[in-house]
């Protein structure tokens, strides 16, 4: 399934679960950027979107895109673990919400191994898959105006870490020195990329 | 080579933005009129990617330490330099000290000040656009001294048609619908009826006010996904929201179509009070007025 992004960009649609579709869209950017006909691709949850020259076939592109195969071998992962100070200001009404103690909230978050999904929402802002299930919980109701820099957040599916200061509606389980984007050198994670957070 | 920022009005440096970086979660960023940066950029001799200050509404006083060419572009501004009135979309030659005071606007609501050589701060990700939400440098601010590069070709003496203030010619906006799946209903709605731009309205966004995009049932979400520019997303009020250069990255509200880029300057030039008409475009005949546009700015004045 594709459709027209503008005029010269399609976004092509993986289905399925959500993190085997993310697999198969991180899989067909890389494929894509490697393409004549395709000027650049970049990621999204279930989706890539793949800028074309002028002169390509989108039904061609779309259709190759949507056969790529997810091989775990395709790019070489880097492993990033990340500090934290589990201190955040939504962890006791989260505790109370799913019935878990902090402590026991601390354990799931940091021992699980994440995946880079894709980054967006803001410069260096990684999307990250693999947040045990007891911890699904939807986004705030009422989002906060201003989110500091540095917080690691929950929100539905995903984790992440806000680079910079923003508004925003994820629940907020703690801090990170981390310094995940920097205008000189660009995000320090990248998509397919793996996260390990720990109690510091 | 530099000149002053003496008052800032609403201004930040901008060029054609960061297209390359949007894997990283930045906005492409650059300038909202891209057109009328490209003709800046031709009048003063520059290459098309080259630095120009962008002011919304009410334009900056900046004066000049050097001898400069400049061109101001975009929407028309009440502009004088040392008290006599500057022409619009001609090159404009300024004497070392001078200064170019840049008042309100007269029509659409975004200008430019070319300069030839550019500016020519430190770039950061390949450009010297500022987006500020996305903390990528910083609004000017009175006291600035901005440093000017050295101009890669001689300035231009052909007359330009500059477009920036003529959106009140009431021209339909250009549309590629998709990608995601909208009744038609929705559709037919969009491209019938007036949408008139409300205050909501920046270099993020403009958000429109019209007759409801959807039944009212509202805050349906897709998984998120990459979005450009001009991506018309359709929240859970059912009012149309059009992305700008400062978007972020990836969106989470479906999108009901794409203004075309030939047509983004309109957005960029709409106020506060303004009605936007909307028309399907076939993809094709949207990179055709694409090409005509870019021919346009690029065209060589060896003639």
């Amino acid at each position: 399934m594709w459709c027209w992004q503008g005029e010269s960009a399609i976004v092509v649609t993986f289905d399925g679960p959500l993190e085997h579709a993310n697999a198969q869209a991180r899989a067909a950017a890389t494929a894509a950027r490697a393409r004549r006909d395709v000027t650049a691709a970049t990621p999204g949850a279930r989706t890539v979107l793949a800028h074309l020259t002028g002169d390509a076939d989108p039904d061609a592109v779309a259709r190759d895109l949507q056969r790529t195969v997810a091989s775990p071998a395709a790019r070489p992962s880097r492993e990033h673990r990340i500090g934290v100070v589990y201190d955040g200001d939504d962890l006791a009404a989260l505790s109370r919400e799913i019935g878990l103690s902090e402590p026991a909230i601390v354990a799931l978050h940091a021992g699980a191994r994440y995946t880079v999904a894709f980054l967006g929402f803001m410069p260096g802002f990684a999307y990250l898959l693999g947040l045990p299930p007891p911890l699904r919980v939807p986004r705030l109701e009422t989002p906060r105006t201003r989110v500091p820099a540095g917080s690691v957040a929950i929100a539905g599916e995903w984790a992440g870490v806000y680079p910079t200061a923003s508004p925003g509606g994820w629940r907020l389980l703690g801090r990170t020195d981390a310094r995940l984007f920097d205008p000189a050198s660009g995000a320090a994670l990248a998509a397919g990329d793996h996260v390990h957070f720990e109690a510091s | 080579m530099t000149l002053q920022i003496v008052r800032a009005g609403f201004a930040a440096v901008q060029d054609l933005g960061r297209p390359g970086y949007a894997h990283l979660g930045v906005p492409r960023g650059g300038a909202f009129d891209e057109w009328a940066l490209r003709d800046g950029n031709r009048l003063c001799g520059n290459d098309p990617s080259a630095a120009a200050i962008e002011f919304v509404l009410a334009g900056p006083d900046v004066r000049f330490d050097d001898e400069a060419t400049v061109a101001l572009t975009g929407a028309p501004f009440a502009a004088t330099l040392d008290g006599t009135a500057v022409p619009f979309a001609t090159t404009v030659r300024v004497a070392a000290g001078a200064s170019i005071s840049i008042g309100k606007v007269i029509r659409g609501a975004r200008g430019l000040l070319c300069i030839a050589g550019g500016i020519a701060t430190a770039p950061v990700l390949d450009s010297r656009s500022v987006s500020a939400r996305a903390g990528i440098g910083r609004a000017l601010a009175a006291g600035d001294r901005l440093p000017v590069g050295v101009r890669p070709g001689s300035p231009s003496a052909a007359a330009i048609r500059s477009i920036g203030g003529d959106i009140a010619l009431g021209a339909a906006v250009r549309i590629v619908p998709g990608p995601q799946p909208f009744p038609d209903a929705a559709l037919e709605t969009l491209v019938s009826e007036p949408y008139e731009v409300t205050t909501e309205a920046d270099r993020v966004g403009v958000r429109l006010d019209g007759p409801p995009l959807r039944d009212g049932g509202g805050g349906f979400e897709i998984d998120p996904e990459p979005v450009v520019p001009g991506a018309i997303q359709v929240p859970g009020d059912a009012q149309p929201i059009v992305l700008g250069p400062d978007a972020p990255a990836t969106g989470g509200y479906p999108k009901i179509a794409t203004v075309i880029r030939a047509d983004l300057w309109m957005l960029a030039q709409a106020r506060p009070g303004d009605t936007l008409r909307f028309e399907i475009c076939d993809p094709a005949a949207a990179r055709q007025a694409l090409a005509v546009r870019l021919r346009e700015t690029e065209a060589s004045d060896d003639a």
